[in-house]
């Protein structure tokens, strides 16, 4: 079997059987885990921290704690839940660690679109964008936490509290929270 | 006043379909008479989908290799054996008492058997200092008998 066929039938297998696989010695199963969440939690990181290199070396490291506590991984969580929790906390440990307030100046007032609209202008659209990333790093990290679990990962609220370790109506209340200071940041009314 | 309706977290809730289906509807019913929890509701869909349409940034390169290979540093970094001091503490006692009887042993077998002890005298009121010359008091030689 060539390489392109051995990674063809890699991307058949599931993760838990990945997993399976791995801890019955196959390391090529831990990198096929390794290249399917590697994006996932990088797009994670790199909004948590606003930083590409820093958020490209906790990718790294988080793929190598779960490369050294597989074993101790349990199927009650799904991987990808587990994956993201050690994600989050090395995330968290190393914002708490800096403890640097980021500000970014948010270059304009942001209308947001009807999203029953037609098509939107391209600059304004990439205008927008950028205007809810500096937004984003305008809030404090557990509400960004919470809102980038729920919005770009679309995690639902029992996975988010598997993820940080909370209660459901504990996330319930932060996400509400969150989208609230995003808004007050994103409409100039701070 | 707040500008959020105090039902606020259960629009956010709602938005998600969190709500179960007695909670949804009750809300749902809220919703169609107040203007707070409505205007609210279009501008986080409005963010729902700023969210959706945010670029995906990738990595650009496959993490796989480098991970397993620092993986694989760390394991032959960490194959020294583990001691444990406890076990160790038979053995230096072992270590010590050898050393010591050597030392003794070597100590009664080098030194001369006629030695006296060597007590402390009153050497220091003698007029000669210890290894100095006789000044050559009369009664220091015994008399020839010529």
């Amino acid at each position: 079997m060539d390489n392109s066929e051995a990674c063809g039938s890699w991307r058949q297998l599931q993760d838990h059987e990945c997993v399976a696989l791995f801890l019955n010695g196959e390391q090529a199963a831990f990198a096929e885990l390794v290249r399917r969440h590697q994006n996932r939690v990088f797009r994670f990181l790199l909004r948590m921290m606003g930083c590409r290199e820093e958020a490209l070396e906790l990718t790294q490291d988080t793929m190598l704690k779960a490369f050294r506590s597989l074993p101790g991984w349990r199927p009650d969580a799904t991987f990808s839940t587990w994956l993201f929790r050690i994600a989050s906390n090395a995330a968290t440990d190393r914002l708490r660690r800096k403890k640097v307030v980021k500000y970014v100046p948010i270059e304009e007032h942001m209308d947001f679109p009807d999203p029953a609209a037609g098509p939107e202008d391209e600059l304004q659209s990439a205008q927008r964008y950028r205007i809810l990333e500096a937004a984003l790093q305008r809030l404090q990290a557990d509400y960004r936490q919470v809102l980038l679990l729920r919005e770009l990962e679309g995690m639902s609220y029992a996975e988010i509290g598997d993820v940080l370790g909370l209660r459901e109506g504990t996330v319930k209340s932060r996400i509400a929270r969150a989208r609230q200071a995003l808004l007050e940041v994103c409409k100039g009314k701070i | 006043m707040s500008k959020y309706c105090r039902r606020s977290e259960e629009l956010s809730a709602y938005l998600d379909d969190e709500l179960d289906g007695k909670s949804r509807l009750k809300f749902e019913m809220h919703l169609g008479g107040c203007f707070a929890c409505k205007e609210m509701l279009q501008d986080l869909r409005g963010l729902q989908g700023c969210f959706q349409a945010l670029p995906q940034q990738e990595v650009g390169f496959d993490l796989a290799p480098g991970v397993l290979a620092a993986a694989g540093r760390r394991a032959s970094a960490t194959k020294w054996p583990r001691l444990n001091l406890w076990q160790l503490l038979p053995v230096s006692f072992t270590a010590a008492a050898t050393i010591s009887l050597g030392v003794f042993l070597g100590t009664s077998l080098t030194s001369p058997h006629n030695a006296e002890p060597v007590a402390p005298t009153l050497a220091m009121f003698d007029p000669i200092p210890p290894g100095g010359l006789c000044i050559g008091f009369a009664e220091c030689f015994p008399k020839e008998k010529i």
